[in-house]
This record gives C-alpha cells, sequence and structure tokens, in this order.
C-alpha cells in the first residue's frame, strides 16, 4: 500500500474482517469478556480496533474472542513467571510485545510491522467492538 | 607553485618524478604525504581554483543503464569533488574486506586491520581526528544518555563522524603553494597516457588545454586520481600501444561500477516517547568541536547468517503530532491511531502530561551496499567532448541482491526499534526485488578499476599499481574492490596514504 492509499484500503479490510466475523459463532462468554476489558484496560481500544479488524481479515481462524483472550493470558503469565517477578499486566505485554520483536514474530498490517501479541490485543479490541 | 598551462608556450615539454592526475583528495593526499621526499612532484588538475562551466562540461556523458547525473556527481577543479562534499566519514566495517562467498567478485587483497593505521592518519587530514566510529562509550558520556544495547542481535550502532568538511582546495592550497618540489598544473586536461613501445612502463603524459594549448609531461611515475569515473576513461582514451586501452588486457577496466544506492520515504517509525530515542540518533551532535550521529547498520552475523550485503541507516524527527491536531494526511492519521493504540505499549513513563506531543515520526535514509557487477560499467561514447575526446558512457545496473539485502535490513531494523521499545514502524518498500527507476547515488564511484591479486579479475593489485605496467598506479575508489555502505572519502585518502608509503619506499 502507499502512502496516500489508507483509506479504501482499511474500508476493503474492515469488511472483510466483519464477514469472516459472521461466519462465526457468537460463542464470547461473559468470562471472557470481562478478561478482555481488562486486557484492554490499558490502551484505546476503539484505535486499537482499527488495526485489529485488518489482523482478523488476514487471520480469520482467529476471530474468537476467548481465544484470543486465553492466548493474551497466557503470554501475560509466561512473561511473569520467566521474566521480572510480580510485573503488572502491562508491563508483562510490554515485554512479550518485546520479545516478539526480538524473534521476529511480528505480522505486516497494511504496512504497519506489528508484533503478533499486539496484533492480537488490536484483534481483541475489534472483536469486543463487534460483540 | 601553482603553474596555469593557458601561461605556457603551446607545445611545452616539461618533466617530473611523479605526476599525479587529478588534485582531489586522494591526489592532494599523496602530493603532501610525499612532500620532502626529495621528488619532484606535478600535480596536473584539469580545472582551475574554483569550478569552471566550460571545464566542468568535459564531465558530460551518456547513461545507457539507471540515470545518473555525469556531470553534476564531481567537480573538475583543483580540491576536486571535495568542493561538493558533505563531509560524511565512517571507515568501511571490517566484514567489508571479506571474500563473501554469496557477494559475487567480493573480498579485498588485504583486510580492514591493514588499513587501520592509515584511517587513523586519513581522520587528520579530514579534520575529525580523533574519530570514534565505535565508540559507544564516548558519545554516551559526551552526550548524557543512556544508549541502548542492541535487541536483536541483527542491527548494530555505529558513529558517523563529520568533516568541517573540509575543502581541500583551499584548506592544502598554501602547503602546495609554498611546497619546494611540488608543481601543480592547472587547467591542463589529460588526454591520454604515453607508453613504451611494449606497453610496459608509462613515459609521460600527454596533456591538452581549453584555448589549444598541446603540452607533454615525462614522467618517472604516474598516479591516475582522477575519481571512478574518470580514471578508466583515461586508461581507455590511452589506446595508442595497447588497443584496448592502458591496462585492459583482460578486459577489466571500467567494469564493476558501484555506487551506494541513496534511498528515503521508505519507513517511517512513530515513537511515543522521545527519551527512548537517544539524541544522538536524531540528530548531529557537537563534541570536542567535531560532529557525529550515531547510525544503524546490519551486524556482521546477522549478513553472514542472511547472505546479504551492508547498508547504513540514519535518521531524524520529520513530525511532531500535537494530541488534538488533526491530521492532514492519511498516513498521519495511521500514525495518530497506531498511537494512540499502541502507545502505552511503547512507553513506561505512564500517562502522558497534559499537553505533551502524542507522538513523534522518526524519518529513515539509507545508503546501501551494491555487488560488483562486470555489466555495470564504463565504456567509451561514439561522441566527443571539447577537446575531441571520447566522452564516458555509464551503464549503472543494480541487481537483485542489492536489493533484496535493502529491504531485509529495513525489515530487521524495524524488529530492532519494536524490540527496543522505541517505536513501530510503518513500511514502503515497493517491489522488493527490483529497483524504481527513480533510484539515485551519493556521487560516489567505485570499483571500475578494481584492486585484486589476479590481473584477470582486477585492474591494479594491492598496491594500486596497475597489473603489466611497471609505474602507472592509480588512487581513489575505483579501486574498491566492493564498497561497503560507508561514504568512501575516509578509506579512499586512507588508501592514498598507503599509496603514498608504498611509493616513498620504492625509490
Amino acid at each position: 500500500m502507499t502512502r496516500d492509499a489508507f483509506q479504501p484500503a482499511r474500508r476493503r479490510l474492515i469488511g472483510l474482517a466483519l464477514a469472516a466475523l459472521a461466519g462465526v459463532p457468537a460463542r464470547a462468554d461473559v468470562g471472557a469478556t470481562a478478561q478482555a476489558a481488562g486486557l484492554l484496560d490499558a490502551i484505546d481500544a476503539e484505535a486499537a480496533a482499527r488495526f485489529g479488524f485488518r489482523y482478523l481479515a488476514q487471520h480469520t481462524g482467529e476471530a474468537r474472542l476467548p481465544e484470543l483472550v486465553a492466548y493474551l493470558a497466557a503470554a501475560i503469565r509466561e512473561e511473569r513467571a520467566t521474566g521480572t517477578k510480580g510485573i503488572s499486566r502491562l508491563t508483562a505485554l510490554r515485554e512479550r510485545i518485546r520479545h516478539d520483536y526480538r524473534d521476529a514474530d511480528c505480522v505486516d498490517l497494511d504496512g504497519w510491522l506489528l508484533s503478533r501479541t499486539e496484533a492480537r490485543l488490536c484483534a481483541l479490541a475489534a472483536l469486543s467492538r463487534a460483540a | 607553485m601553482f603553474i596555469d598551462a593557458r601561461d605556457l608556450p603551446d607545445g611545452s615539454r616539461l618533466e617530473t618524478d611523479l605526476a599525479i592526475v587529478g588534485a582531489g583528495p586522494a591526489g592532494i593526499t599523496i602530493a603532501r604525504a610525499l612532500q620532502g621526499s626529495g621528488r619532484d612532484i606535478c600535480l596536473v588538475e584539469s580545472g582551475g581554483l574554483t569550478p569552471e562551466s566550460d571545464t566542468q562540461a568535459l564531465a558530460d556523458g551518456e547513461c545507457a543503464g539507471i540515470d545518473y547525473p555525469l556531470q553534476a556527481s564531481r567537480v573538475r577543479a583543483f580540491g576536486g569533488s571535495s568542493h561538493h562534499w558533505g563531509g560524511f566519514c565512517r571507515p568501511l566495517d571490517p566484514i567489508d574486506f571479506e571474500a563473501r562467498d554469496w557477494v559475487p567478485h567480493s573480498g579485498w587483497p588485504f583486510g580492514f586491520a591493514t588499513l587501520a593505521p592509515y584511517y587513523a592518519r586519513a581522520c587528520e587530514i579530514l579534520e575529525i581526528a580523533p574519530a570514534r566510529f565505535t565508540d559507544a562509550a564516548y558519545w554516551q558520556a559526551a552526550s548524557g544518555d543512556t544508549l541502548p544495547e542492541p535487541a536483536s542481535g541483527r542491527v548494530a550502532t555505529t558513529f558517523v563522524q563529520f568533516s568541517p568538511p573540509t575543502r581541500f582546495g583551499t584548506r592544502y592550497h598554501a602547503v602546495l603553494a609554498e611546497a619546494m618540489y611540488i608543481r601543480v598544473l592547472l587547467h591542463a586536461n589529460v588526454c591520454a597516457l604515453e607508453s613504451t613501445a611494449d606497453g610496459r612502463a608509462v613515459s609521460g603524459l600527454a596533456i591538452r588545454t581549453l584555448d589549444g594549448r598541446r603540452l607533454s609531461l615525462a614522467a618517472r611515475t604516474v598516479v591516475l586520481a582522477t575519481g571512478g569515473l574518470e580514471n578508466p576513461r583515461l586508461l581507455l582514451l590511452s589506446d595508442g600501444v595497447a588497443p584496448n586501452g592502458l591496462g585492459n588486457d583482460h578486459d577489466r577496466v571500467g567494469r564493476c561500477f558501484m555506487e551506494h544506492p541513496h534511498l528515503s520515504h521508505f519507513a517511517e517509525i512513530v515513537v511515543a516517547d522521545l527519551a527512548l530515542l537517544p539524541r544522538v540518533y536524531r540528530e548531529q551532535l557537537q563534541v570536542d568541536g567535531r560532529r557525529g550521529q550515531a547510525a544503524f547498520h546490519p551486524s556482521a552475523s546477522f549478513l553472514r547468517q542472511r547472505r546479504l550485503l551492508n547498508a547504513t541507516f540514519m535518521g531524524g524527527i520529520g513530525t511532531t503530532f500535537a494530541p488534538d491536531a488533526p491530521a492532514d494526511t492519511p498516513l498521519a492519521e495511521e500514525q495518530r491511531a497506531l498511537l494512540r493504540a499502541l502507545g502505552p505499549l511503547m512507553s513506561a513513563r505512564g500517562p502522558a502530561r497534559e499537553g505533551a506531543p502524542l507522538g513523534h515520526v522518526f524519518n529513515l535514509g539509507c545508503a546501501c551496499e551494491q555487488a560488483p557487477d562486470p555489466d555495470s560499467r564504463v565504456t567509451l561514447s561514439t561522441t566527443r567532448d571539447a577537446l575531441g575526446l571520447r566522452r564516458l558512457r555509464l551503464d549503472w545496473r543494480l541487481g537483485e541482491l542489492d536489493r533484496r539485502s535493502f529491504a531485509a535490513h529495513v525489515r530487521a531494523l524495524a524488529q530492532e526499534f519494536g524490540a527496543l521499545g522505541i517505536g513501530r514502524t510503518w513500511l514502503d518498500l515497493g517491489d522488493e526485488h527490483s529497483w524504481p527507476i527513480t533510484v539515485s547515488g551519493g556521487n560516489h564511484h567505485m570499483g571500475t578499476t578494481r584492486m585484486h591479486a589476479d590481473p584477470h579479475q582486477g585492474v591494479v593489485d594491492a598496491d594500486c599499481r596497475v597489473h603489466g605496467i611497471d609505474n602507472l598506479y592509480i588512487a581513489g575508489s575505483s579501486v574498491f574492490p566492493t564498497g561497503g555502505a560507508a561514504n568512501p572519502t575516509l578509506t579512499l585518502v586512507a588508501l592514498a596514504l598507503r599509496l603514498a608509503d608504498h611509493l616513498g619506499a620504492r625509490r
């Protein structure tokens, strides 16, 4: 994508993401929804959803809120287990994201090179909005 | 002593021990280094003390490959292309000297250690000594900022230092004017090198002025120092004895022309907290009377692992986003959205104070290594210049490895910025396997009389002597077998000092 072509591309991707969501049973349980809200505390979820829709358009199989919540919660647990003890959820996420970049575990979203974890966090924001 | 060739009688015959053709950084460095050696030295310069349009027009030619500014990329005047030099100084990296099995025709006849002492002397000539190209502790102490440790192992930091820049024509004018055994011959265009009947030695130079005078200069030793485009042209023009040109028995002269493709607008990095990107990465700092700036380059281990060419990246802050200002472009809107979305995950500083910027955009520029390609070359055109000499014809080509290396390094740098928590990168790499037609160089002309121990693979040997010719040497970046990703001036001055040592010992 070139630097002048964001608007049409974004509309196209959001359309694809919503189409993907339409095919997914609405299985978000109350617990997962509450956990998602907690995970999204630290960021601007509305702005993040913009990037999350793009991720979901590329990864339609991940358009399931409970699984994204589980992935992110596990990532936080791992960072807390292997890194500094007692770190906050935000710090753990930040560390996990840095490790993604270090390990080249990244995704390309319309020109943005983002860590897989932060892309999934954005996807969670998109799913939460869609729900 | 300065002499204007236009003041000499037509048909004058001059003599010297050492003729140096071209009074740019390489030629002036050799003359100064051999001053007081007991030799008579004649520095032969096409132009005057300052650039003149009629002389400059002699630099014109034709392009067969990527479009290239043949006239504007060099200066024919006393001081040479230092007249328009930007002052960037950085030595080649040690890996640049190595034979890399993934880079065709790579490998210098010697390693970094051989050139290291000459780099130190070159830094004095270019007024950046003592240089600190890899001394992060020095820049950290000088700037007061903590510099980040590399996170991924794929990218390393180096430091570019900036010469004032040294304009050789003014900086070293007085010392050459007063030198007892150095003559500087201005407005003297060398049209051909004259050689002995067997072509094994050069006997002198055929010189013409633009006002029609013909002169000759007999010389025991000749050094060509006219730059990476004109050095091969002069050899090819010298076809009186050798029909293919001097030093061209194996069709190597003019081949492997290399530049440093310069790119911009390929990536923008949004940074939430400038404290994470120390000032020396964003701007030139003045320390101990010298200017320097941090640059990024791929680590040697990453180059080996991924089998890539080298590159250098530098950047600066282009945009600062006020918290509530509207975005004026779609990209700016994207960048603002990303900062709002992910800013807290980049910066550990907590909520921004009231009115603080939402973030910043760090713009990158890149200079890339180009692999030697025998088909990227200088030949002679059928058109002629004002002296009746065939103009040069440049066919500059870039290859797939050059482009793929660039793209891989941009991605690695984007990952490094993420791993350091500095920012997030938006990439606009286009086709990652072919070059846009708008690519430009850095006025760096390299490789056209490359150095190699084997005359079938190079024009000059490790001493910069033209293979098969006893007394003809070449100075300048045309002898670089590979060009790395550092601006060539520091290296070509270091090589000129090394050549001067060789000539001094050869008496």
